[in-house]
């Protein structure tokens, strides 16, 4: 093979590796299809993968924090300095269009996921 | 040198021409944002006929021009990151002479999308572009490979008129 040849081979060869590299991302980080995806404000802050445990703090930016909990695949708010605290005392979520509100803090923990929720609607 | 912005111009009408003959072409594979980079001929071509400083320039007024005429304000911002990544790292590996046409011109199909994905993923900032990217790595290859076999085989005979008339 002559040195050029080499180069070729070598080069294509890197970016097959690369594709590939890519193409295992979403298996080895958790399912990107199935995310947390907190909204701050009616913005999206931040998505999550649901299926990798990780201890996220949302900081409310005229002051205060959310700490949100992402573990096996449930997602709830372990701690805050919201005045009601109602996030906190919410039980935790996993399913599909399934979300965790904070309204003081304006913020909004939502599942999105494949696993659809048992209830067929909800009445609020 | 003294026809260069002839050929320069040349060049930038033959990208033009083939800009718009690939929204003819109905080229869908159900994936958006694959496509032939049937343009990117005439930069490949640029780039070893000229030096990087001409096929910068044409990749830049490319951009522009094609993207006012076939396409609007945010394709211009897409295809000018894509090609200006694509085209720099293509001059990189003309000049260090060490890779055929094709693998030059399936590098730079590469980068193009690299550039693009890049700048979707500045916009949206969501992982979810993650999944694309195998995709347009491996479109940008394949496309590169045909454009690169395709200025291959062009580039001697340019080379051939363009000795013949003193410009080379």
């Amino acid at each position: 093979m002559s040195k050029k040849l080499k180069a070729d081979v070598a080069v294509i060869a890197a970016i097959g590796i690369v594709a590939t590299l890519f193409w295992a991302i979403p298996y080895l980080n958790g399912d990107l299809s199935e995310t947390v995806i907190i909204n701050q404000d009616g913005k999206i802050y931040r998505e999550y993968p649901l299926y990798n445990d990780a201890v996220i703090p949302v900081y409310y930016e005229p002051g205060g924090y959310n700490l949100i909990l992402v573990s096996e695949g449930e997602v709830s708010v372990t701690d805050a300095d919201c005045p009601d605290k109602l996030c906190v005392k919410q039980r935790a979520v996993s399913k599909n269009g399934e979300s965790i509100i904070c309204l003081p803090h304006k913020l909004v923990v939502q599942i999105s996921s494949k696993e659809e929720s048992d209830l067929d609607a909800v009445t609020n | 040198m003294k026809g260069k912005p002839a050929y320069l111009g040349l060049l930038l009408a033959f990208a033009m021409m083939l800009s718009y003959i690939e929204t003819l072409i109905p080229f869908a594979v159900g994936i958006p944002g694959v496509k032939l980079g049937l343009a990117n001929l005439a930069v490949v071509l640029c780039l070893y006929l000229f030096r990087f400083r001409e096929a910068f320039l044409l990749t830049v007024v490319k951009a522009v021009v094609c993207g006012f005429l076939f396409g609007n304000l945010s394709m211009i911002i897409y295809s000018l990151a894509g090609a200006v990544l694509s085209c720099l790292v293509m001059a990189a590996m003309v000049k260090s002479d060490s890779f055929h046409i094709p693998v030059v011109s399936a590098v730079g199909g590469v980068m193009h999308n690299a550039g693009q994905l890049l700048v979707a993923y500045i916009t949206v900032r969501t992982y979810g572009v993650v999944y694309y990217v195998p995709v347009l790595i491996i479109s940008g290859l394949l496309t590169g490979i045909v454009i690169g076999t395709v200025t291959s085989l062009v580039l001697p005979y340019i080379k051939t008129v363009m000795k013949r008339s003193g410009q080379l």
